[in-house]
Order: structure tokens, then C-alpha cells, then sequence
């Protein structure tokens, strides 16, 4: 069992309840009610079988991990046990006291969700009024208790065009880093994806816009940016590689190897309620399923970049594939790269609908 | 950017970067949802980054304690640090 390296990160998803209404939003579009949320004593125990196990880096997200009233509790149990904190967060939910106790509870970063450059289509995007006035807010806040802050956008049709704007924009809040990442399609953004796809030409010009702008910025604030994927020729190295570097729990405490996991049939996923973290990691069939490259077939399979991609998002090649075990779609050696196309020729620069609001 | 180090800087990391040393995987740079693997030379450097020593004392530090040239320190170091400086992780 020593051939698996442990996890060096792992996603706490506490909650899917969340103000915002997000179209791009990855959580799954059945979400999970307050009443099915692990407790507190159960994070707890998560959290240090997690240390136990390798675990250096807790994301607390959601949903909103504000609608959380234990957060702080959480956090300070992190410090004690050394893991590092960071709180993936909209804003909406925080307040001001919060923030002062969540620093001296020993968070060591923030990442704030910004949906625009600007009032109007940030709060027009995120389905709440006053939202965009409050990340402001916030993120004053943060910087004054000490705290190191990331921006984090996701970049689709609506928003594509505010490359400089955003960027701006994290710079005056304060942030040290921002990052730019296009739109990916699972859950709710899945759903949105007509509304969400951009035309090549758009992401063409944001891309070389962010690569340009990350030059200029060096030492202001450090520009990240996440490439999107239906335009690009391989697929990402999804999660890091399937069971190689990081988990993910969900508010009801399945362990699952990727936010997405749960769209692919078959699987076998263990609960936190049944299993040890390690036991889960080692073990749980899920974790198994596409460790390593001996469940690839070809092309991957006698392709030099399959320790570099992994052969892509098995929750994209579900997604359009129709197969879990296929080569992303995405990447210019599968077979299934004309659905790929044919999506972004039938939706970009579709109508103009409505989004369907994470709700 | 790229502007190389002054010698009077004082590299620190700031909060929400720091150094561990983890019984599995040796040094590790914990940085805002990044881990960067430190080798040897690159902990050695970075345990010295507290705001309480310049950059030409940190050298000359790591050059007593190892015995090395000074000027190939300077570059070695001063590369990493510059890195680090450029995307926020290392304030001055
Ligand atoms: S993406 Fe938007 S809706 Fe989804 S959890 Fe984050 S803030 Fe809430
Ligand atoms: S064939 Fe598979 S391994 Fe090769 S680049 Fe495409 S997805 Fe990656």
C-alpha cells in the first residue's frame, strides 16, 4: 500500500447552502440539505485522520462555507493540528467579526469569488443584489487582519471581455494573487454551459490578454490563470491525476476523488461515517477505479503525455464520451473531439436565455 | 519585473506562506493552494527569510556555513527569492 503516496490536499466541502445563485457553479444540481451535513465532532475527526494521513492543505468550501457556524471552530482545529487553512468563500455570509475571529483562529488564506469587474454584471451574474458591495467589503477586512487574499474569477461569455478590469480590481482589494479560471462544465455550469461558452475568438483574446497582463503584474499581484479547456488541443491534468494528489468530502461526508465524481456510474464511493480516511484513500474502489494508468485505453494508452494529463477528466469524457474510462474529449487524439466541437459550433454566441440559477 | 535583489532587502515570508518540514516528503513551502517541494539548498535559504537579516547577510551565512563561493550563492539564492518575490510569496 506504501506505492500510494498520500494526499497532499483535501476540499472540505461543508455545506452546499449558498446565497449566490452562480450559473458556472460545479456543485451537483441535486444538492444536499442542511439536515444530511456532517457535524462538527465529525469534521473534527476528518481533519485529523486527515493530518494522520499526509494531508497538508484543508480548502473549506461549499457552497458558501460561511453558512457554516462552526467555521471558526474548524479552523482553529486545523491550526492545532498544523494543517494549513484557506477558506474558499463568496463573501456573502461573512461578517466583519467573523473575519477578526476566523485570523486569530490561525486562517492562513482567503480566496474570495469575484463574478465581474463591476457591480452590475458581478451581481447580475451571481443572482444577488448588494453581493458584489459586500466582497468589497469583506475583502478590506481580510487585508486588515493580516490575511494573504486571492481573487478568484471564473471567466465565461459574460465576463471574458474584463480581463484588465478584474485584475484592476483584485489589485485595489488588496489581493496578492488572482486567479483567472475559465469555465469548467460540471453541476450546475453544465446546465448553464449554452449561456457560458464563449467563441474561440474571445477566449483567444482573454487568454492573451491574462498571459500579457501576468508580465506586466509581476511583483504587484501574481496572475494564475486556468486554461479552457473545450479550446485547448490536450486536456488538463484533472484533480492532479485520479487519487494522486487530493480529496474531496462531500457536506454529507462522501469521500470522492474529484468535485464530479458522482456523475460517473459505477462507482463505489465510501462515506467518512463507515471508513477512515486512510482506509478510503487506500482502499475504496472509487479511489481505485482510474488510479495510475493501467485503466486507460488507446489512445492514451501507448500515449507519451499519460503522465502528464493522466489522460484527462474522466467526469468530461462521461460527460461526452458517454464513457468514464475514454480519453477526454477534449484532448485532439480522441476519437470523441467532434462532440467537443459541435458544442462549442452550436453554442457560441447562442441565444441569449436565461441562466439557470444555482438555487 | 525581474529586477534582481537588493542587497540591503530583507526577505521575509509573509503569513500564509510558510516552511514545514513534513516526515513523508522533507521541506515543503506551503503557499496560498500551492506546495512547492524544497530541496536542501532551497530550505536552507528560505529558513533565513524572518525580516531579521539582509540579503548580502544571508549570503554571506550560507557562505560561511558551507564553504561556497560567494557570487554563485548570490545568483543561486537571489533566483529563488526574485521568483518568490514576483508572485507575492516573499515580502521585502
Ligand atoms: S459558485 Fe457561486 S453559487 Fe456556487 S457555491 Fe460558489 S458562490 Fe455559491
Ligand atoms: S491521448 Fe490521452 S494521455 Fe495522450 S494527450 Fe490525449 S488525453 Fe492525454
Amino acid at each position: 500500500m506504501s506505492d500510494i503516496a498520500p494526499p497532499l490536499g483535501l476540499l472540505a466541502e461543508l455545506t452546499h447552502r449558498c446565497p449566490l445563485g452562480c450559473p458556472y457553479c460545479s456543485n451537483p444540481q441535486s444538492l444536499t440539505p442542511k439536515a444530511a451535513e456532517l457535524d462538527t465532532q465529525a469534521w473534527c475527526r476528518v481533519l485529523s485522520e486527515a493530518a494522520d494521513l499526509g494531508v497538508v492543505h484543508i480548502h473549506l468550501s461549499g457552497g458558501e462555507p460561511a453558512a457554516r457556524s462552526d467555521l471558526v471552530t474548524l479552523v482553529a482545529h486545523c491550526t492545532r493540528l498544523g494543517l494549513y487553512s484557506n477558506l474558499i468563500t463568496s463573501a456573502v455570509g461573512l461578517t466583519v467579526a467573523r473575519v477578526s475571529q476566523l485570523s486569530e483562529a490561525g486562517l492562513e488564506h482567503v480566496q474570495l469569488s469575484v463574478q465581474a469587474a463591476d457591480a452590475v454584471r458581478a451581481d447580475a451574474i451571481a443572482g444577488y443584489d448588494g453581493a458584489f458591495a459586500r466582497k468589497r467589503e469583506i475583502a478590506a477586512h481580510v487585508v486588515a487582519a493580516g490575511l494573504p487574499l486571492t481573487v478568484n474569477v471564473v471567466l465565461h461569455r459574460a465576463n471574458l471581455d474584463q480581463v484588465e478590469g478584474l485584475i484592476t480590481l483584485a489589485v485595489e482589494m488588496g489581493a496578492r494573487r488572482v486567479e483567472l479560471a475559465h469555465a469548467q462544465y460540471y453541476g450546475w455550469a453544465l446546465l448553464n454551459r449554452p449561456l457560458l461558452q464563449a467563441d474561440a475568438g474571445a477566449a483567444r483574446d482573454a487568454i492573451a490578454a491574462a498571459e500579457a497582463l501576468r508580465e506586466r503584474f509581476a511583483g504587484i499581484i501574481a496572475v494564475d490563470h486556468v486554461l479552457p479547456d473545450y479550446h485547448a488541443t490536450y486536456p488538463k491534468a484533472c484533480m492532479g491525476g485520479w487519487g494522486r494528489r487530493t480529496l474531496n468530502i462531500t457536506p454529507s461526508g462522501k469521500a470522492l476523488p474529484c468535485h464530479a465524481a458522482e456523475t460517473l456510474p459505477g462507482l463505489e464511493f465510501w462515506s467518512v461515517a463507515d471508513h477512515s480516511l486512510s482506509d478510503i484513500w487506500h482502499h475504496s474502489p472509487a479511489f481505485n477505479a482510474f488510479r495510475g494508468t493501467s485503466w486507460m485505453e488507446e489512445p492514451c494508452r501507448s500515449c507519451p503525455r499519460q503522465e502528464v494529463d493522466f489522460g484527462g477528466c474522466r467526469c468530461q469524457a462521461m460527460a461526452i464520451a458517454g464513457r468514464p474510462q475514454a480519453t477526454d474529449p477534449v484532448c485532439r487524439y480522441s476519437p470523441d473531439r467532434p462532440k467537443v466541437d459541435q458544442a462549442l459550433a452550436r453554442e457560441v454566441g447562442g441565444d441569449s436565455g436565461e441562466y439557470h440559477f444555482r438555487r | 519585473m525581474k529586477m534582481p535583489l537588493a542587497p540591503d532587502a530583507r526577505p521575509r515570508l509573509p503569513r500564509g506562506v510558510r516552511l514545514r518540514q513534513d516526515p513523508r516528503r522533507g521541506w515543503l513551502l506551503l503557499a496560498p493552494e500551492t506546495v512547492f517541494e524544497a530541496n536542501g539548498s532551497a530550505a536552507e535559504i528560505l529558513k533565513l527569510c524572518d525580516g531579521g537579516l539582509t540579503f548580502a547577510e544571508m549570503v554571506d551565512v550560507l557562505a560561511t556555513r558551507h564553504g561556497g563561493d560567494r557570487a554563485r550563492i548570490t545568483g543561486e539564492a537571489g533566483g529563488l527569492l526574485t521568483a518568490l518575490r514576483d508572485r507575492r510569496l516573499l515580502d521585502l
